[in-house]
């Protein structure tokens, strides 16, 4: 009986030690200040915040910076009220970070930034647009000459006569590779036409009213090729409400949800677009290869995907699990 | 008292283990509370200091404005005390922040601050100084700019400590009502193993109580064969227990002893009314001896006269016979009481057998066959003989020829008998049986019946069923006597 005791006192200490040993732990628990672990600081400029492909991107860039002890900062429109990616990059720019990754756009606007970059050794990755002719260092994204070339490959009709429009961003040097890509395709084509290059600069509020009076204007123009993320369903729901399924194919370059659901009903023929995921990665090796001191690629091209009717299933499927 | 754990000793931890668990259950709370009201302090402050810092910026870009287009001098020392002062709250706060985030952002601002926004504040101020209105005005705009993006990443800074803030009230709130949670499952674990603690005890006292009441009622019951009372304990009542156990075994030994000393006061009342029948016996047979003894020496010496006249007259049959009558006579005379030989006994009954030969001739046979070894065997003065003459008188006195009475030895059951056998008339068990209990029965020529041979040899052997009898109607009668040797009777 006296062992019991003994026993019993034992066992409530001990819960009792254990309680207060936890608890305090957990009261206690680490509010400590944070000290520096990282070595490299990288920006990310995301040219679009709250986007599937740009979230793919962050995510792929900041999951391949913690075994290397590279703290990643994100820059977009929604953090700094800043619109102008080349006032993203001027910001990105004076905080001196350790590298910068940024889709490439109109060179000639951030030629001062990407100067003052180089001179300050901070390397410069572009994404999604090649910015060929700058002072960036590396290009990692789809060959957008080669994605010109595929997006006309997937008119397919030999015996029907395409009047293509051709929607683009203003002023976007990058876009011209693709359009480039698209006019040569053409010109190998004899029933496909380029009817109209419409430029969208403000492709989220004017796209729809631009090609609806394109379209009307243009009763030719059987096929609608939109190169931006945010084309291919702004397109296909202007046509569905113009009741013109069928009547005008649309070409998409991005591999939204939305896309993916419109061309398995059928009003959007084919997407072309590239995985954010590897972009990120690869973008992030780059800026490390060249941080280290060692040669990259000039041009790191990641693979495009062609999605159409035929295989669509398999990427809805792929989504929806994701 | 010498027990470890007394009931109030044991009650008294039981109350000690509730009190401290309730202590900690408490004490908890208070703790949890006062260190998240401290973290909650320190994050709002936090941002407040974010705040001034946004402040502090924003007088810089006031004053300078007010510089650039005033051209008063009095600002130029407010921008320089707010720009040391941005560096200096900015440089402090990035030793103060949570996460990476926003130390990158106070980098960045650090960066800034120490380049871009010092050179473009220089020359703003400089070209103040100058006369070039639009140098003046391209180094306003671009510290403008500059401390723009200052602001932007002070806001940054702001909305993250405001999320860290949001971040941190929730980790309190969980850890708050993990806690609350905790501290339920603590008490209510502690509460219940007290519980259990405090039932098990409490059952295991009822318990002991309960047999130490039922042994206490058995007790009053006056029933003292009861198990000794073990108890798993290690307080008082084990000691009332031991206490119980002795008080039952001193009881117990106090009425073994009482019972005892009546069983030898009525062993030594019977034996002393054994004595003292035995003496009526020795009485009576002494009496019947006296009534024979009328004047012996007068009886001696006349068989005597008779006995030699018989030799004279050469009657020498009459004179062995009248010898025989005579040596029986003396021998019969001899004191009762005492003990003998069987070989004494023996000689005597053939003095007996030889009168009686006299008188039965060969209508009846006298054999004695007894081992050698119980010739000196002891037993009382007068134990055969009256035997062998019921034999006579009783048994074959009535048979015309063949009558045969045979003395011998033998065992039964392991235990050494003289057996008196005849084949006369035989009689009843139940009768035989009566024979050895009946006081009114006496031989012819001793007067001593069955009954006082069998009492005078239990009185020597000091033992019972030391005789017994067989017989049947027509096929005549065995009477069994025991025989002990000397040594054994002394021992008994």
């Amino acid at each position: 009986m006296k062992d019991n005791y003994i026993i019993a006192i034992v066992v409530i200490i001990i819960l009792s030690g254990i309680f207060i040993m936890d608890s305090l732990e957990m009261i206690n628990q680490d509010y400590s200040y944070y000290k520096k672990d990282y070595t490299e600081n990288f920006i990310l400029i995301k040219k679009e915040s709250n986007n599937y492909y740009w979230d793919a991107i962050e995510e792929s860039v900041v999951g391949n910076s913690d075994n290397d002890n590279i703290a990643i900062e994100v820059l977009d429109e929604s953090k700094t009220n800043l619109i102008s990616q080349n006032e993203l990059l001027e910001l990105a720019v004076i905080s001196k970070p350790g590298g910068i990754i940024i889709s490439g756009f109109d060179s000639s606007s951030m030629e001062e930034n990407l100067l003052e970059a180089s001179e300050e050794n901070i390397p410069i990755v572009f994404i999604n647009d090649e910015g060929t002719n700058t002072l960036r260092d590396a290009y990692v994204g789809p060959n957008n000459y080669q994605r010109g070339q595929m997006a006309i490959q997937e008119l397919k009709n030999d015996n029907k006569t395409y009047n293509v429009l051709i929607v683009d961003e203003y002023g976007v040097e990058e876009r011209n590779l693709v359009i480039e890509g698209m006019i040569s395709e053409i010109n190998n084509h004899e029933n496909i036409n380029l009817s109209m290059i419409q430029a969208s600069s403000d492709y989220r509020f004017d796209l729809s009213n631009n090609i609806r009076d394109v379209v009307s204007q243009n009763p030719e123009i059987n096929v609608i090729i939109g190169t931006s993320i945010y084309h291919g369903s702004s397109i296909a729901k202007l046509i569905v409400e113009m009741n013109k399924v069928g009547a005008i194919d649309i070409i998409a370059f991005d591999g939204s949800m939305e896309t993916l659901n419109f061309i398995n009903r059928g009003v959007i023929q084919a997407t072309l677009f590239t995985d954010g995921e590897t972009i990120g990665e690869e973008a992030m090796n780059t800026l490390k290869t060249i941080v280290s001191g060692d040669i990259s690629l000039d041009a790191y091209y990641v693979p495009t995907v062609v999605v159409n009717k035929e295989n669509v299933d398999d990427y809805i499927v792929g989504e929806e699990n994701e | 008292m010498n027990n470890k754990h007394s009931i109030k000793k044991t009650l008294f931890i039981i109350y000690l283990l509730i009190i401290f668990s309730m202590l900690i259950g408490n004490l908890f709370p208070y703790i949890s509370y006062e260190r998240y009201n401290s973290v909650l302090n320190d994050v709002s402050e936090r941002v407040y200091d974010i705040k001034d810092l946004i402040e502090t910026n924003a007088k810089i870009d006031v004053a300078l404005s007010n510089f650039v287009f005033s051209g008063d001098r009095i600002y130029i020392d407010q921008i320089y005390n707010n720009y040391q002062d941005l560096i200096i709250n900015s440089n402090k706060f990035k030793e103060m922040v949570f996460d990476e985030k926003s130390y990158l952002y106070l980098e960045n601002i650090e960066n800034i601050l120490e380049n871009e926004y010092s050179e473009k504040l220089e020359s703003t101020i400089w070209s103040v100084r100058g006369v070039d209105e639009e140098a003046k005005q391209v180094n306003y705009y671009q510290y403008k700019k500059v401390n723009q993006y200052v602001n932007i990443y002070l806001q940054m800074l702001f909305d993250r400590e405001l999320e860290n803030s949001r971040l941190v009230k929730t980790q309190l709130k969980e850890i708050s009502d993990e806690m609350t949670i905790r501290i339920a499952i603590f008490m209510f674990s502690n509460l219940i193993f007290i519980l259990f603690l405090g039932l098990s005890y409490g059952r295991r006292l009822s318990n002991n109580l309960k047999k130490l009441t039922d042994a206490a009622e058995e007790v009053s019951h006056g029933n003292f064969q009861i198990e000794k009372i073990n108890l798993d304990s290690d307080d008082e009542t084990l000691l009332l227990a031991e206490a119980f156990n002795k008080l039952i075994s001193n009881t117990k030994s106090l009425i073994n002893k009482i019972k005892d000393n009546a069983n030898l006061e009525v062993k030594l009342h019977k034996e002393e009314a054994e004595k003292s029948q035995m003496e009526v016996l020795l009485n009576q047979a002494k009496l019947k001896g006296l009534q024979a003894q009328i004047n012996p020496h007068f009886l001696f010496n006349t068989l005597n006269v008779i006995a030699k006249t018989a030799i004279i007259e050469d009657a020498e049959d009459t004179c062995e016979l009248i010898e025989n009558v005579s040596d029986m006579l003396r021998y019969n005379l001899n004191n009762i009481d005492r003990i003998i030989t069987v070989n004494e006994e023996i000689n005597n009954i053939q003095n007996y057998i030889s009168i009686q030969k006299a008188r039965f001739g060969e209508r009846v046979e006298f054999l004695i066959n007894i081992d050698s070894k119980f010739l000196n065997y002891h037993i009382p003065l007068l134990t055969l003989q009256p035997i062998i003459e019921n034999a006579f008188m009783h048994g074959v006195e009535d048979m015309e020829n063949g009558g045969e009475i045979h003395v011998y030895s033998t065992q039964v059951d392991n235990k050494d008998y003289l057996v008196i056998e005849d084949n006369g008339v035989g009689m009843t068990q139940e009768k035989a049986e009566t024979l050895l209990l009946e006081e009114s029965t006496t031989s012819h020529s001793t007067g001593i019946g069955v009954n006082n041979v069998r009492k005078r040899l239990e009185f020597y052997y000091n033992r019972e069923d030391v005789m017994f009898i067989k017989s049947e109607v027509g096929q005549g009668t065995q009477v069994f006597i025991e025989m002990i040797d000397s040594i054994e009777v002394e021992n008994v």
